[in-house]
Order: structure tokens, then sequence, then C-alpha cells
């Protein structure tokens, strides 16, 4: 809509992202004067449905959050949970754990790039017309996600949704002949993420770079899953029970969806692949790292668009280190360290294929939830892809209103937010003034 | 592998070309919500009537099938539909020289076949990756199995409980039926 002082432009449903959402831009004389990320899913009151129930349960409910990165959910509350009843687990447990997430990642990073992000590269509209073009790299973008799920599928019990993991460990461990089953397929995986990586980083990218403050876990010994500190490309440096000191949720207007913000400045921070490997260079697998120089990239990347290559390595990363578990693995006996149920408070911080999340849960005497608090990364990405969006629609405005929509919708999906779990994404309004 | 093709009558006493020795895979989509899981239930009741020459899977999104199709497969997909009518729909899915999808509804109401426009069947899911998306996909890509049948089941939106309504539970039976039979006589 246009007129002499006013210009609305209005995604009315974002494509290409998980969940609904839509853009509303307000212009004044072509200035920025507004951006809302409005996320209109209805809230899904997880946290509540929480409350009263066995805490046993919560690793199936809170996978129940997210199709495509399920693992992150339930890993989160274990982690949290066991460290409210006081558990240590096992190294055994540990390593399968790791490996678990290494299948979401490759999954959940395959399915990103290969079915949403790229074809923003060739104004491809879809898979469909990506796959006309480029058939063989599709066909191993899908090896790749498939690959992923197997892994689910042996340690989860199933690809979606997995049922395996439990508070203390596994219900059940895989033995050493079904992971071994796996071993030629990540090879393959290995050889197709390189490939994969190579491919991505030949890509043109809008020269789009900012001052960002890059959040992520850090861990000494080994690339961040499910361990570690919290720390920022600006300093931060702090401990996960420490996260609700320096981040803050908060409801806005426009969205059912809360937008977590950093303390005590009240700025908004960037969490995912991007982050994670600026902030953890030297833990990357050994083909990662050489794939990180190969590529030509300057690091650490302030460019979001870039996160798929961060993306690409980190599938290299996690098919390395797949391998390398699974040719350690001799059994894990006991799946599952058993507790006593007791009251108590436990936190904890993952990362999640598309950033931090952190969850804090408080159980009862009896071994029920008291208290739940889940933190997904899209609501800490949120409010940055709006600031993002302000900075960069002005260079695309020229371009009409329904190219300005599509320049954005690529912008939000480099991000590859994540709706159903931050609701508890687009359509694009502009008002021109 | 080379295949020998046979033509045998259908159910319904129509002649179809069927290569028996292709694998068959059956397929349910859906979630363990209300009548959604439609397409669940059907895969549970044949994979109860023990058919161990036949694979049957569930899928919580379209785009899970795509670990498993390939050409030389015969796949019969399920998945609940909202429909104007309640019933149960066979659809017949085959890919045409330019890799575009023709698909072939007939009604069990109504023996007839009815040919449909593929914009006419119209489908939603996580991410764009719709079931109709997700079989275009699979055509661009030469997975799309030889012989692909979708079975749609009409579901009540309107059913809150957890369980599914009766009228669902019903459909969900017959389309059993209707796919045992014809993976029988196969």
């Amino acid at each position: 809509m246009t007129n002499e002082t006013t210009r609305t432009i209005q995604v009315a449903a974002l494509t290409r992202v998980e969940g609904e959402g839509a853009l509303r831009i307000c212009l004044e004389d072509n200035r920025v004067t507004d951006v809302q990320l409005s996320i209109y899913e209805p809230p899904r009151f997880f946290e509540a449905l929480l409350r009263g129930r066995p805490l046993e349960e919560t690793p199936d409910i809170t996978a129940r959050i997210c199709g495509i990165c399920p693992i992150a959910y339930q890993m989160t509350s274990i982690h949290a949970l066991e460290q409210a009843l006081g558990i240590a687990i096992t190294p055994e447990i540990r390593a399968l754990r790791r490996l678990l997430y290494c299948g979401e990642w490759i999954e959940s990073h395959g399915v990103h790039m290969h079915l949403l992000h790229i074809p923003d590269f060739f104004r491809c509209s879809n898979s469909i017309e990506l796959a006309k073009r480029f058939p063989k790299e599709v066909i191993r973008g899908l090896r790749l996600k498939k690959t992923g799920n197997r892994l689910l599928e042996l340690l989860g019990g199933r690809a979606v949704h997995p049922i395996n993991a439990a508070v203390g460990g596994f219900y059940r461990a895989p033995r050493k002949s079904e992971l071994k089953t796996l071993t030629d397929e990540l090879k393959q995986g290995l050889q197709d993420a390189i490939d994969v990586t190579r491919w991505v980083s030949r890509f043109e990218y809008p020269d789009f770079e900012r001052d960002y403050e890059m959040v992520a876990m850090h861990h000494p010994d080994e690339y961040p899953m499910n361990e570690g500190r919290i720390v920022s490309t600006k300093g931060l440096d702090i401990a996960a029970n420490e996260f609700e000191q320096y981040f803050e949720e908060r409801q806005v207007a426009h969205s059912t969806a809360l937008q977590c913000m950093r303390l005590p400045t009240n700025t908004a921070y960037f969490v995912g692949p991007l982050a994670r490997v600026n902030l953890n260079p030297s833990t990357l697998s050994l083909s990662a790292k050489q794939l990180m120089s190969e590529v030509g990239m300057e690091w650490p990347c302030f460019n979001p668009y870039k996160s798929i290559v961060a993306r690409a390595l980190e599938v290299i990363h996690a098919f390395e280190e797949s391998l390398q578990i699974i040719e350690n693995y001799e059994g894990c006996s006991p799946a599952k360290v058993s507790y006593v149920p007791r009251q108590g408070e436990g936190c904890w911080a993952t990362e999640a294929p598309r950033g931090l999340i952190y969850h804090r849960y408080k159980t009862t005497e009896d071994g029920k939830i008291a208290f739940a608090k889940i933190v997904p990364p899209t609501s800490q990405n949120q409010r940055q892809i709006e600031l993002d969006l302000t900075d960069y629609i002005p260079s695309v405005l020229g371009e009409g209103d329904s190219e300005t929509a599509l320049a954005c919708e690529r912008l939000i999906r480099s991000y590859d937010p994540c709706i159903s779990c931050s609701t508890h994404f687009l359509k694009l309004e502009v008002n021109r003034k | 592998m080379k295949l020998t093709e046979t033509i045998y009558l259908g159910s319904e006493g129509r002649a179809t070309i069927v290569p028996p020795s292709l694998p068959t895979l059956v397929v349910g989509i859906g979630s363990p919500h209300g009548d959604d899981q439609a397409g669940w239930e059907v895969v549970k009741q044949l994979s109860d009537r023990r058919m161990p020459e036949f694979t049957f899977r569930k899928a919580s999104v379209p785009h899970a099938i795509l670990d498993w199709l390939h050409s030389e497969l015969n796949v019969h997909i399920v998945d609940a539909s909202l429909d104007a009518e309640p019933g149960v729909r066979r659809y017949s899915i085959r890919q045409q020289p330019d890799q575009s999808l023709q698909i072939t509804q007939r009604q069990t109401v109504n023996a007839d076949f009815v040919e449909m426009a593929f914009p006419d069947v119209r489908s939603s899911s996580s991410h764009q990756l719709d079931l109709v998306s997700v079989l275009q996909l699979a055509s661009t890509l030469g997975k799309l199995p030889r012989q692909f049948t979708l079975w749609t089941v009409s579901i009540d939106q309107s059913y809150k409980n957890d369980g599914m309504g009766p009228g669902t539970a019903s459909l969900v039976s017959e389309c059993a039926r209707q796919i045992e039979n014809e993976m029988r006589n196969a």
C-alpha cells in the first residue's frame, strides 16, 4: 500500500521456517521507524503443563516442543533435573548423549540447509526448484538428513520425538554391534559434509555485518553441545546457573513468544551455529578446522547469512565426533543411573542446532515438577532479527514491496528460527508514512 | 533387478499393472493427538495382522518419508484429511514426463475414477514441506516409487479428546481393510 507519505510492506506468512509468523515494517519517508517480528502461534504453555507431573515424564513432554530439535529440549531438561536430584552420570552415558546430539545436529542442519535455506541463494522459491537445478546436491543433503535420523532412531528409539533418553541415562543402551552398522554411512556423511561446506562457502553473500554480541557455550576440551560455560564475543563468561542474572525474557505486545535480552545492558544478542563456531574454533574436529581455513572466510564472522557455512562445519564436526564415539564405544552398563527423588532445584544450558537453550526446574520430595522455565533459542534471537531488519531494509526498499518482503524473509531464514519452539513466524506488513 | 510386470484384477475388478516383486512399504503420517492419529492407527492395525512381507512405518512429518522412498517400491501412504464429505479416499500418484504429478482419485463410495488436477489436492505441514511438496520433490529427484497410493481418512477437526472420534475410528478400520485387501491381492 503506497501513498505520498506512508508505505506498508507486509509479509503475511513467513515461508520455509518452522511455525507461523509475520513481519510488519513501518516506514516514514523511507526511513524505518519500526520492525515487528510477530509470532502469532498460540502460546503452548509447556512450563505450566509440566507442573505437578512426575519428573520422569519431563524429557518426553519437552521433546514435544519441537519436531526438528527434540533432543536439545529433552537433554536440557534431563541435565537440569539431574542437577536438581544430585545425579552424576557415567562417562559412557555422557558419550552416548553427545552421539545423540550429533544425530540431531546432522538431521536439523541438513534439513535447514538443503530444504529451507539454500534455495534463497539461487532465487529458488522452494526445494523443488532447487532440486531441478541441483539434483545431486539435494540428494546429498537428503542423505545427510537420513544418516542423522538413523542415529536418532538407534539411540532415541525413533527419529521424531525420541523416547529412549531418561533422567539418569537411557532406558536402553545400544549394543556396540548396532552402532558399528552406522560406520560406513557416517564415513560417507563426513565426505558429503565436506563437499557441502565447499559448495556453500562459494555462494554469493550479501555484504552485511553487524557488531553483534554472539553468545554460545564454551567447553575447554570439547565442542560445546551439552555442557560448559556461557561466553560471548563481548567478554561474558558465566556458569549456566548464572543465566537468569544476565539474560531476561520479556513480553512484547506484538508476539506470543517472549523476547530474551542481555542484562544489564538491555541489548539484543545472537545465538546459533555462527556464534558457536566463532567462540569455539579450537575444539572443532580436525576436518572441520581444516575446512574452516580452506573456505577462505575471515573468522570470527559477523555476517548472519554466512551462518550456513558454520552449520556445514558443524555437520562435519558431528560426523567426525560420531565416528570417534562409535570407535571407542565398548557398551554402556548401567544404561541408567538410579536415583531417589528429592526436593531440589536445577538448571542447565545446552546447544540446540539453532542456538543456546536454557531450562530450570524445581522438584518436589515425591518426584513431581513444581516449577519449570524453558528459554528456547528463537526467543533469544528474535530481537536481534528485528534489529538486523531495521538496518537491512533501507538497502532493499527501492526494489518494490514484494522484493523487500523476499529479502527480509531471506535474512530471517539465515537464523533458522523455530517459531513453534519459541511460542511458547512470517506475515510482512510495511506501513510507510 | 529386472521386474516382471503382470496384470491382475483389482478389488473392484479393474485391470491394474503391478510388478509383484516390488517391496511394499506402508507409511502412516500423523501424531498421537486426537483424530490426527488416523494415519498411525491404520498402520498399527495393519502391522497387528502379521504381514511380515510388508514394512510398516510411522512418520510425524511428511518430509520424513524422503528417507525411505526410492523408485523400486510399492508405497502406500495414509494421512488424515479435512473433507467436505467424510470417507476413505484413494489416490494413485504417477509421474508425468515433465516430472509433475498426476493424481487420480477413486472414492470408495463411487468406483468411478475422478481425474483431479494437481492443485486441487491441497496439503499443509511444518516448514512448507507438506505431503504434496514432498512427493513433488521425490519426483524431481527420481525417488518417486513406481507404485504409489495415497489413502486419506476424513477427520473431524472439532473432536478435541485424546483418542479418535467414533466416526474417524470407523473410517480408520475401513481404510485398513481396503489396504490389506489391496496388498493381499497384489
